[in-house]
């Protein structure tokens, strides 16, 4: 059996990488049409002539210098992994540009297949790129492809698996003039031969880089024998360099390649690239000064607009099934004489009705956002964003391309966290980092609006504001705290300037558009499948276990529970010591997990589910109405009570989980009240309950509270990878903090007036 | 450091010719041109973007077309070799240009 090939697809922001990877893989890979889509390397799978290959997509860069997080992957992936060929993807209206990177990917000494695509566009624009030339100078396949429609994709695999077969490489070498080349024979001399081997760099490669004076590559330099020796001879060689020139290596290297590439360019293109005057007709109208902002905000605002009344009628379908499902399944269930399956008509009631149904009521109005939010972004009119909103963000030390974090962040903060890679400082990316989270993404508005239904019942128009302002005031908030942070922060370190792309307006295709909101709205739908409905079961458990009496019968069956949960515990720790191979581990984990799965489920039904007290007003005395109360004093300042302390406290995990909480306990107190209706029969009556626990100014200063208390468990885990341990944890401190004060805030300047 | 420090604080506004002093005022600056303009980057003056701007083929010698420049202030677009790219007001204010007259 032959091996699987590794292919990495390179190649510039905005060169159709990503279409191209989608049209290989069959994968639906999110692409967009703003520089750093692709922020993190994606693999995906595919077979050419039955030969099995791993596609990785690498983010989009323009050069492989290492100033940003991006190029350092890009390259660490071609150096290190070694992959069997590298796919360029070219922009085939910017060769130039374009060509800069293939340059330095020939330069790393892997073989090279080169995908010359948007060759509609150029035609369009009557560019003539001669692909039989290009691959002549240059030595390695050049294929032409339409990353939006696939074609030449397949012809692109085929020479890629002939590439990968042969190992053929270029022997293109970029001149830099002697006197740089005399340097670089000068280290590659100190070098020794199986030293450099094992960085796996090439040595001409890598000696160029230390004259660039390249961290990645000093900081290898410490790896091999005597560094000192090394260092010595390449101050040596700058300062000579220096001498010569006046300026620095790496300026003189970048300069030498783009000249190349204008030679190659002018070699292969026959026509004049022309602007496309349109575009400059509708930046003129997009990013002017003054209506630019105002534009922005009608079009949010639009998306806003667009998303609630579209969403309502689907979300109301959704809710109707589930009430219909409630009603007739669970409902026959809990009428059941039999105390156990009339519990687990409960259980399913409370935790799928309650707890998930409340969060997937919510759905439609996901798909909607991110339907619209990715249209824009395949637009082009992301990048024009960060142009109209420079102004504002360079009052307080950011870049507009610093706000780009944030508009995604309005749809997930995962991405949102995840996005900042692109930001061309450190003290940038963890500025945004840390505000990031602030802006209300889409399942704190659902909070929001949930709430709002609730409590402000009898308006639309107080609720779309009440909503509204909870939100700008976090996006202010954010802004206000970038100025904070850097002052205390990066105090010495300058402000980046704005250097983005700004793309041509594409009108989307719909296949990239439905790819690109599947891949973010799937995410909701893993998550009230996994952590949701965890939370849920968790919850009800919880909240149906009274802490005196009727548990003593139970307490030999949670017993159980807890050793059969331990086992589980014990079979994952082990077998990740066992194991390296991430995948082989988690399939061995699931394998050996099922057994006390099936135990933990069957106990549970038979053991558990009988001694399981429904008297309603045992709310209180259950475990969950114990951990409330033992920490109202926490917000009781804020004029909420031990309900709100449970929904905080399972929002850490998830957001969303609020409302599965307050549904499930509206429905506890609604049953409780005398004459009240049975559970889950009457859908009206639970908000109208929930209305009575808080006041006006409480429930702003709630909504407030939950949307800057620390980011949920998810952002929490971006932060900490995208920033470490650190600005994690400051990340979850400052939030609650503020989160806190801001309500009491809230809270009691409302009282003053309301 | 040295060439750090001597940054900090300025965050770009104004000329900083320090490492082409001779070039100082006598070399228009990107900034300057107007819309439909076209000029030769001569210069980067030695800030810590210069090679991003390279890097994004703003580099000594590459050819700029001015698009969008707001005297006013704000960022600058320009086009160089069919791509558009926004660039901060005080970048631009470091990269020496000189005219190209169209012929």
């Amino acid at each position: 059996m032959s091996r699987e090939y590794e292919i990495g697809l390179a190649g510039n922001p905005n060169a159709g990488k990503t279409s191209v990877f989608n049209h290989i893989t069959g994968a639906m890979q999110t692409t967009g049409n703003w520089p750093g889509v692709t922020v993190s390397k994606v693999s995906g799978k595919c077979s050419v002539k039955n030969e099995k290959m791993n596609i990785v997509d690498l983010p989009g860069t323009y050069s492989l210098s290492a100033h940003s997080e991006d190029e350092l992957v890009a390259r660490e992936y071609i150096v290190k992994d070694n992959p069997d060929v590298v796919i360029n993807v070219l922009d085939a209206t910017a060769l130039e540009h374009n060509l800069f990177l293939t340059l330095q990917i020939i330069e790393l000494g892997v073989p090279v297949v080169i995908a010359l695509n948007m060759t509609d566009e150029a035609k369009k624009r009557d560019l003539k790129v001669d692909a039989k030339r290009l691959s002549n100078i240059l030595g390695v396949p050049v294929i032409e492809t339409i990353g939006t429609s696939g074609e030449g994709v397949k012809e692109l695999m085929c020479a890629v698996l002939d590439v990968a077969k042969s190992r053929k490489r270029s022997n293109y070498l970029v001149d830099y003039g002697p006197e740089i080349e005399h340097s670089t024979q000068k280290i590659q001399e100190v070098l020794s031969e199986t030293e450099i081997a094992k960085t796996k760099y090439p040595p001409h490669f890598f000696a160029h880089k230390l004259l660039e004076n390249d961290k990645a590559i000093c900081n290898e330099v410490e790896t091999i024998k005597h560094p000192e020796l090394v260092h010595e001879i390449v101050n040596k060689e700058i300062k000579r360099l220096k001498g010569i020139f006046g300026d620095d290596v790496e300026t003189l290297v970048i300069d030498r390649r783009y000249e190349q590439a204008r030679i190659i360019s002018k070699e292969v293109v026959k026509g004049i690239v022309r602007r496309q005057r349109f575009v400059d007709k509708i930046d003129r109208f997009l990013a002017n000064r003054f209506i630019g902002i105002p534009i922005f905000g009608i079009v949010m605002w639009g998306i806003f607009y667009a998303t609630f009344t579209w969403g309502a009628p689907l979300s109301d379908w959704v809710a109707e099934g589930l009430a219909w499902i409630d009603t007739t399944l669970f409902g026959a269930l809990v009428d059941s004489s039999s105390v156990l399956v009339s519990n687990i008509g409960n259980f399913l009631s409370g935790v799928i009705n309650d707890g998930i149904g409340g969060i997937l009521v919510f759905f439609p109005f996901i798909v909607i956002l991110f339907l619209i939010l990715s249209f824009l972004e395949d637009s082009g009119y992301m990048a024009r964003i960060a142009y109209i909103m420079d102004g504002i963000m360079s009052k307080v030390g950011l870049s507009g391309k610093a706000f780009i974090p944030y508009v995604v962040s309005f749809g997930c903060a995962v991405p949102g966290v995840v996005a900042t890679r692109t930001l061309d400082s450190k003290r940038e990316r963890i500025l945004t980092i840390l505000t990031a989270p602030l802006v209300s993404c889409v399942t704190r508005m659902e909070v929001f609006f949930f709430l709002a239904a609730i409590f402000f019942a009898g308006s639309a128009l107080a609720q779309s504001l009440v909503v509204w302002s909870v939100f700008i005031f976090g996006i202010l908030l954010a802004i206000t705290l970038v100025a904070i942070f850097s002052k205390i922060f990066f105090k010495n370190e300058p402000a980046t300037p704005l250097l983005i792309e700004l793309p041509p307006y594409r009108w989307p295709t719909l296949r990239s558009v439905l790819i690109h909101t599947w891949d973010r709205t799937k995410h909701f739908l893993q998550k009230a499948g996994g952590v949701i409905l965890i939370g849920a079961i968790i919850f009800w458990i919880l909240s149906n276990t009274p802490t005196s009496g009727i548990t003593s019968s139970a307490t030999p069956w949670f017993i159980v529970l807890l050793v059969l949960a331990l086992w589980m515990v014990i079979n994952s720790v082990f077998s990740k010591r066992l194991y390296k191979n991430t995948e082989t581990r988690s399939k061995t984990v699931k394998t050996i997990n099922i057994i006390p799965f099936v135990l933990i489920v069957g106990v549970f039904v038979l053991g558990v589910m009988p001694h399981i007290s429904l008297s309603v007003d045992a709310i209180e005395q259950s475990l969950v109405g114990k951990i409330g109360h033992s920490l109202e004093w926490f917000v009781r300042p804020l004029g909420l009570d031990w309900r709100a302390v449970i929904a905080l406290i399972a929002g850490f995990v998830a957001k969303e989980l609020l409302i599965s909480i307050f549904g499930v306990l509206g429905n506890f107190a609604e049953d409780a009240e005398p004459g009240g209706l049975e559970a889950g029969q009457n859908p009206e009556g639970t908000p109208a309950v929930i209305a009575t626990w808080y006041t006006t100014p409480a429930v702003l200063g709630m909504m407030v509270f939950f949307n800057l208390y620390s980011p949920c468990l998810a952002t929490i885990g971006a932060i900490k990878a995208e920033a470490g341990w650190k600005w994690m944890w400051f990340s979850i401190a400052y939030g609650i903090a503020l989160g806190w004060i801001m309500s009491f805030i809230v809270y009691q300047v409302g009282s003053l007036f309301i | 450091m040295t060439e750090h420090s001597k940054h900090r604080g300025s965050r770009f506004r104004g000329h900083c010719c320090q490492k082409h002093g001779d070039n100082e005022n006598s070399l228009p600056v990107l900034s300057e041109f107007p819309v439909g303009k076209k000029c030769k980057v001569v210069s980067l003056m030695g800030c810590m973007m210069n090679k991003r701007l390279a890097n994004m083929g703003l580099g000594v010698g590459s050819i700029i077309e001015i698009i969008k420049n707001d005297l006013s202030g704000g960022p600058l677009i320009v086009f160089s070799d069919s791509v558009r790219i926004a660039i901060g007001r005080g970048m631009a204010r470091q990269i020496c240009c000189e005219e190209i007259k169209d012929e």
